[in-house]
């Protein structure tokens, strides 16, 4: 903070600082007095044309604004900063690809240190300049403070390690417009090849690399990962296999003449967990990928009460729908009758019939666009017969033709009103579709953890199994520990640490693996060329001092009005 | 309030006789009709239904007319104390607030004394009944006076026939010789006191001054001259002889006060002179 006085104007002001208090003391101040009737006084006219009764405002009160007033005028003529140092320095904000493939390449050239080199330079440029760091991932978010000199925002750069698994750029940008700056204030750093800006800074540079992109465990398949090689290099690679605690075993992979390979991995059904290891490369966070067995979930489907065209239609599906399982037993998850109007609160599918009818072709079918159920619905070249029956007046109607309903569901109960013998629906790829979407609603019914690998930037959000009566609480890799109370589903939101992560409840605990499983972000060799250093022409934020001649002129004004004002009351004082 | 003075102004003034119209209980004071005291009132001719002891004989023998004796009645006149408690009566202006009470309190105990029904009267929005003196000093002061907005609603309120003092400043928007004039009618006698700060009666020149209306909130800033006094005086003047003129008009008696004194200076220097009140 500085102050000049030795300036004509302040000291003028400074002056009126008295002045203001003589003028309050012996003109205005201790000069009021209550009297019975004003009408003695001053002309009737005069005080009927005063109006409504004024509260008078306490000429301490008017003393002291016009004494902050004159005095503010004397800090601002006098050259008084109150943020020196930052406001009259250069401002620029980074927006900062935060996605995975920024940490990728060889040490001390990843993108993130073309980044800090980047701003290195501008600090030469700018010695006193003022930095924000915002990062563009899934969300925008600032890297530290909004105002960071550039020593610090190099630290914050130095411990950052990018590993999101997108990068969304464009509300990035819109965060750092919003922290007061210029455009030409804005600089991007990205190596996103696709991705086009006028204040893009390309960084980082095209680099083999070796990734796994792909890696799942589902249940009754043995473990799957696919490698994929970006850029040159031997086609034939090692990757080291551990699991559970035992050894690492290399396995030699020979890739196809587009980098690709899959792994497809034989254990025995004692193995609860995999980490599969490649040689270390650009990128390490594509590296590593940890599989857990996955625990059987399956929906069983009692469909003995099907007609027999029904019940193999069921066993083709039950060979595409890993969870399905038909079982011919009474404690199923979903039943498959005929022609019945069952109330058990166990879901049911009910194809109706009714033989002293005669089912007509359904035309025009439209499917409910709200309903998940039929998200994955398709009627096209279905042939549909449908007996002449309503749906209740309850009932939600999924599936309509131009005068019936065709598949309604009334609390547990979905019902189909189709002739199979007729219709097409059962050979139709729309069957089992129907009946994957149905089985998975079943499934996330049931609650649990779906799956136990997951990819970065998934968004996970489950129910909590039925047995799971306490808190249940979620470990992430960093450390942090989330709760969730009991009737709570446990919603991660968006999975942005890779790692293993614990499920933990009174009944079991779970681990289940998130890691990266992008090409997109594996492929460092699509990088393009980086843009050349920084020359920044920026342009600097209004400074204290142009903001001072503005608030300068500002309090003249205001106490010429005040004095006008004044004025007005003496010659009223005199015309009375 | 100090009811003490008051108390000690009664030991040495005390409030005149109403006059013989007054009405009011039996008492030691004379009234203008007969009644049955032992003092002679007139004669009047006989009429069928009057007492024979009555008649006198003598001036039968004399004029041989039956004439009947009639002797004066002897009463206890009311007395309604009415003090103005609008806010002018509680400008600290001298001693203005605290005089005006002491009056009505001095009215009050001097009537008591002698043996009349005293009232005390606060005139505010409402008139509210004082049961002492004593509950003065809590009446709190309104932005108005009853009597000046309502008069004949007001003056009725009170007991006809009896003796009437209302002190108030009279510095009002409204005409104050309704008032007066209504409060006359039924009473047997109005004693007025104009009661006025010593700066109110005699202001000084002060330099610019913003003025406060205490009952309107009105405010106006008024350079305090020689000449707004004078034009001040003379206006509170005209107000001055309005009341006097009113209560001419009615048979009241008017005095002006200046409260700048306590009570007993007061009453010797302006009630005294002007008969209303005596030593005792």
């Amino acid at each position: 903070m500085s102050a000049w006085f030795a300036t004509p104007w302040a000291l003028v002001a400074l002056l009126a600082l008295p002045a203001l208090y003589w003028l309050h003391q012996h003109v205005i101040e201790a000069r009021r007095r209550d009297v019975s009737n004003l009408a003695l006084w001053a002309d009737p006219e005069h005080v009927k044309r005063e109006g409504r009764a004024r509260r008078r405002i306490s000429d301490w009160l008017v003393l002291a604004l016009e004494a902050a007033a004159t005095l503010a005028l004397v800090l601002a003529l006098a050259g008084f900063e109150p943020l020196p140092a930052r406001a009259t320095r250069p401002r620029v904000a980074l927006v900062i690809d935060a996605s995975a493939s920024m940490s990728g390449g060889s040490p001390e050239r990843r993108p993130v240190d073309d980044v800090r080199r980047h701003l290195a330079v501008l600090a030469r440029q700018e010695p006193a300049l003022r930095v924000s760091l915002v990062l563009a991932g899934p969300e925008p978010a600032l890297l530290g403070d909004v105002d960071l000199s550039a020593e610090r925002a190099d630290a914050l750069l130095a411990a950052f390690e990018p590993h999101a698994a997108n990068a969304r750029l464009a509300p990035a940008i819109d965060l750092a417009r919003s922290l007061d700056l210029q455009d030409e204030n804005l600089l991007v750093f990205s190596d996103d090849p696709a991705y086009t800006h006028p204040r893009l800074m390309r960084v980082g540079s095209a680099q083999p690399n070796l990734a796994i992109v792909r890696a799942s465990w589902l249940e009754g398949e043995a473990p799957f990962l696919v490698l994929q090689r970006f850029g040159a290099g031997a086609a034939e690679i090692v990757a080291q296999v551990r699991l559970d605690a035992g050894a690492e075993t290399a396995q030699t992979v020979q890739l196809n003449a587009e980098g690709e390979a899959p792994l497809s991995l034989r254990v025995g059904p004692e193995v609860q967990r995999i980490d599969v290891r490649l040689p270390g490369d650009a990128l390490t966070l594509d590296d590593r990928a940890t599989l857990f067995r996955p625990r059987v979930r399956e929906i069983r489907v009692d469909a003995t009460a099907a007609p027999p065209p029904l019940r193999a239609a069921i066993e083709r599906a039950a060979a595409a729908i890993p969870s399905l399982r038909p079982v011919s037993v009474s404690a199923a998850d979903l039943r498959i009758v005929e022609t019945s109007s069952p109330t058990s609160e166990i879901p049911t599918l009910v194809f109706t019939q009714d033989s002293a009818a005669k089912a007509v072709l359904a035309t025009g079918l439209q499917s409910d666009p709200f309903s998940p159920l039929m998200a994955a619905f398709d009627p096209r070249g279905l042939v549909w017969h449908a007996w002449p029956q309503q749906a209740p007046a309850q009932a939600r109607v999924l599936l309509r033709s131009a005068d019936r309903a065709l598949i309604w569901r009334e609390a547990a109960v979905l019902t189909l009103n189709v002739d199979l013998e007729r219709s097409n629906f059962l050979s139709h790829a729309a069957f089992p579709l129907f009946l994957d979407v149905l089985v998975s609603e079943l499934d996330r019914a049931k609650g649990g953890l779906p799956r136990r690998a997951f990819a970065l930037g998934e968004t996970l959000s489950f129910l909590r199994d039925a047995d799971a009566h306490g808190d249940v609480h979620v470990l992430r890799p960093s450390g942090e520990r989330a709760t969730f109370p009991p009737g709570e589903p446990i919603d991660l939101g968006v999975l942005s640490d890779p790692g293993i992560y614990e499920l933990q409840s009174e009944a079991r605990t779970e681990a289940f693996s998130v890691q990266l499983q992008s090409a997109g972000e594996s492929n460092l060799q699509a990088r393009l060329p980086p843009s050349a250093a920084p020359q920044l022409s920026m342009r600097e934020t209004p400074s204290a001092e142009s903001r001072s001649i503005w608030a300068s002129l500002l309090l003249l004004a205001a106490l010429t009005c005040a004095c006008l004002a004044f004025t007005r009351l003496e010659r009223r004082a005199v015309s009375s | 309030m100090d009811e003490r003075s008051v108390l000690a102004a009664c030991r040495r003034y005390k409030l005149r006789h109403a006059p013989r119209r007054a009405l009011g209980r039996l008492g030691d004071e004379h009234a203008l009709h007969t009644g049955s005291s032992l003092e002679f009132h007139s004669y009047r001719s006989y009429a069928r239904g009057d007492d024979p002891r009555r008649i006198d004989w003598n001036v039968y023998g004399r004029t041989e007319r039956l004439q009947v004796k009639l002797f004066e009645a002897e009463i206890q006149p009311h007395v309604d104390v009415l003090l103005d408690s609008s806010a002018s009566m509680a400008i600290a202006d001298g001693r203005k607030p605290e005089l005006t009470r002491e009056l009505a309190a001095f009215v009050w105990h001097s009537a008591r004394f002698a043996g009349n029904a005293a009232r005390l009267h606060v005139l505010g929005e409402t008139a509210e009944l004082c049961e002492a003196p004593a509950q003065l000093s809590a009446a709190a002061s309104s932005r108005a006076c009853v009597l000046f907005e309502a008069p004949a609603r007001t003056a009725h309120r009170f007991r006809p026939g009896g003796l009437r003092v209302l002190i108030s400043d009279f510095l009002v928007s409204s005409v104050a010789t309704t008032a007066i004039r209504e409060l006359a009618s039924n009473a047997a006698q109005l004693l007025v006191v104009m009661a006025l700060g010593p700066w109110e009666a005699n202001p000084t020149p002060s330099g610019s001054q913003q003025l406060h209306d205490v009952e309107s909130s009105d405010e106006s800033l008024i350079e305090l001259s020689e000449a707004a006094i004078a034009r001040y005086l003379v206006r509170l003047g005209r107000v001055r002889d309005e009341v006097r003129g009113a209560c001419a008009s009615v048979g009241a008696i008017c005095v002006e006060v200046v409260c700048d004194a306590a009570l007993e200076p007061v009453l010797r220097r302006d009630l005294l002179p002007a008969g209303v009140v005596c030593p005792a």
